[in-house]
């Protein structure tokens, strides 16, 4: 993990003075989960695209204000939650959060054909009962369980301070509750 | 941890997001030249600029001032400058055109070979690698009967449709690629943007790059393309429809690549050009 820290550090050292391929590096070790959050808050591809590549034009032309030293993703992940946020998508526009068909049934399971369907039902309604939250809530559930962001990002993604992350998610997942419950009735 | 948070856990692996596209190539293209850091006070208008906001704005501005800019030579280049690739103009328009055409038609000029092309032009032609030979190779020469080329005439090339390259409802090749000389021959290529298209600006290796995405509308003003009707407004005589396309400058070639795909897609060839 200090290694990880320390290479990324140098390439942040060097795309600083102006190395374009060192920050293409960071560019590459970042993009997918910049993606992923831009996608959860506009869940339009196209707009996340957009949002991901603005922030890492933004942050690149804001490096020199960058603390040596700190860690870059909860910094950009911030700059792109933000530039997400900006681009207001219709509701009609929005692609759903949904899962992907799985090909094999989880190693050592051997559910009856039954039991798996009830199962990938239950998962179904988890998924859409996430898609019916408010962004603040699905992203901090997504953050946390689905992108497993650690405290700063998931703060740099929420817009808050790394003291609030908690509570937000505690919301977020007594609001899930909530909707699940009432879906039951 | 609670039930709950279990079952997401494990729901993890199998969320379904779309895939990421290739950002970093487009990102790396869009900085190439620019300083890293912080700017001076004067360049940051100039970096506002190169936002999308900015270019709509931009295209807004030249739809007002487009018909008195079209109709006087001066005016025109001024706007061309400002606009910075000096082989093309963009304007923004409600809808395009009633008789606009749907496909390519007999544009493209007379066929040759990559080897004899350069001969027609007043430029050296450049050609995409990794994707062999073209299917297709035409110049337009201002001498020529069947054409409407610029001074310096113009390059097309086409390339069969292939994967990451699929064919296009409006060329109905994988890629087409026109080439003509921005010095030559200012404001040549014409483009009518209805507001669903989009247009953002940016540099690729230093040089000034457009990409339009979206249905828009591209014509000459060449040999009466562009005429003035009886009220004195200006209109525009063959427009055909184009998908997403990419224009960049190349020293003093004015290049257009034109395709289904996608900028990332569309900087990597930018990337590849190179002279024949």
């Amino acid at each position: 993990m200090a290694e990880i820290a320390a290479e990324e550090a140098a390439l942040i050292a060097r795309a600083k003075a102006g190395d374009l391929p060192a920050y293409e590096q960071i560019v590459e070790c970042h993009q997918a989960t910049a993606f992923r959050v831009a996608w959860l808050i506009t869940r339009s591809s196209s707009d996340a695209e957009e949002a991901t590549q603005d922030a890492f034009l933004k942050a690149y032309r804001a490096l020199d204000r960058f603390r040596d030293g700190a860690p870059f993703r909860p910094w950009l992940l911030r700059i792109a939650a933000n530039e997400a946020r900006n681009r207001r998508v219709a509701e009609s526009r929005r692609e759903r959060l949904s899962l992907r068909m799985l090909e094999e049934a989880p190693a050592g399971a051997s559910p009856s054909a039954e039991e798996e369907l009830v199962d990938a039902d239950s998962r179904r309604r988890l998924v859409a009962a996430i898609g019916r939250l408010p962004e603040r809530d699905r992203l901090a559930i997504a953050s946390r369980y689905f992108l497993d962001l650690g405290e700063a990002e998931m703060a740099g993604a929420l817009g808050c301070r790394p003291g609030t992350v908690k509570s937000r998610l505690s919301r977020a997942l007594a609001r899930l509750r909530t909707e699940m419950e009432n879906e039951d009735e | 941890m609670s039930e709950l948070e279990s079952r997401l856990r494990e729901l993890a692996a199998e969320v379904d997001y779309p895939p990421t596209p290739p950002i970093a190539a487009s990102v790396v293209g869009r900085l190439a030249g620019e300083p890293v850091g912080r700017t001076r006070p004067g360049r940051r208008a100039w970096r506002r600029l190169t936002t999308r906001t900015a270019v709509l704005a931009a295209a807004l501005v030249l739809l007002a001032a487009g018909v008195v800019a079209a109709a006087v030579p001066s005016v025109r280049d001024d706007v061309l400058r400002w606009v910075g690739l000096r082989g093309a103009t963009i304007e923004r328009v409600p809808a395009l055109p009633a008789n606009v055409q749907r496909h390519l038609g007999q544009v493209l000029g007379t066929p040759t070979t990559l080897a004899a092309a350069g001969d027609s032009l007043s430029f050296t032609p450049l050609v995409p690698s990794g994707l062999g030979r073209p299917n297709g190779v035409f110049v337009g020469r201002r001498d020529d009967p069947r054409g409407d080329a610029p001074p310096g005439g113009e390059l097309t090339l086409t390339y069969a449709p292939r994967p990451g390259l699929p064919r296009s409802r409006y060329t109905g090749v994988g890629l087409l690629v026109n080439e003509i000389d921005g010095r030559l021959a200012p404001g040549t290529f014409g483009k009518l943007m209805p507001p669903s298209s989009r247009a953002d600006r940016f540099r690729i290796d230093g040089e000034l790059a457009l990409w339009i995405e979206g249905l828009h509308g591209i014509y000459r003003q060449l040999h009466g393309y562009y005429y003035k009707d009886t009220e004195h407004n200006f209109r525009i005589g063959r427009v055909r429809l184009s998908g997403n396309a990419l224009l960049l400058q190349q020293g003093p070639v004015l290049v257009r690549l034109e395709g289904e795909f996608t900028l990332p897609k569309a900087i990597h060839l930018a990337h590849t050009l190179h002279p024949r």
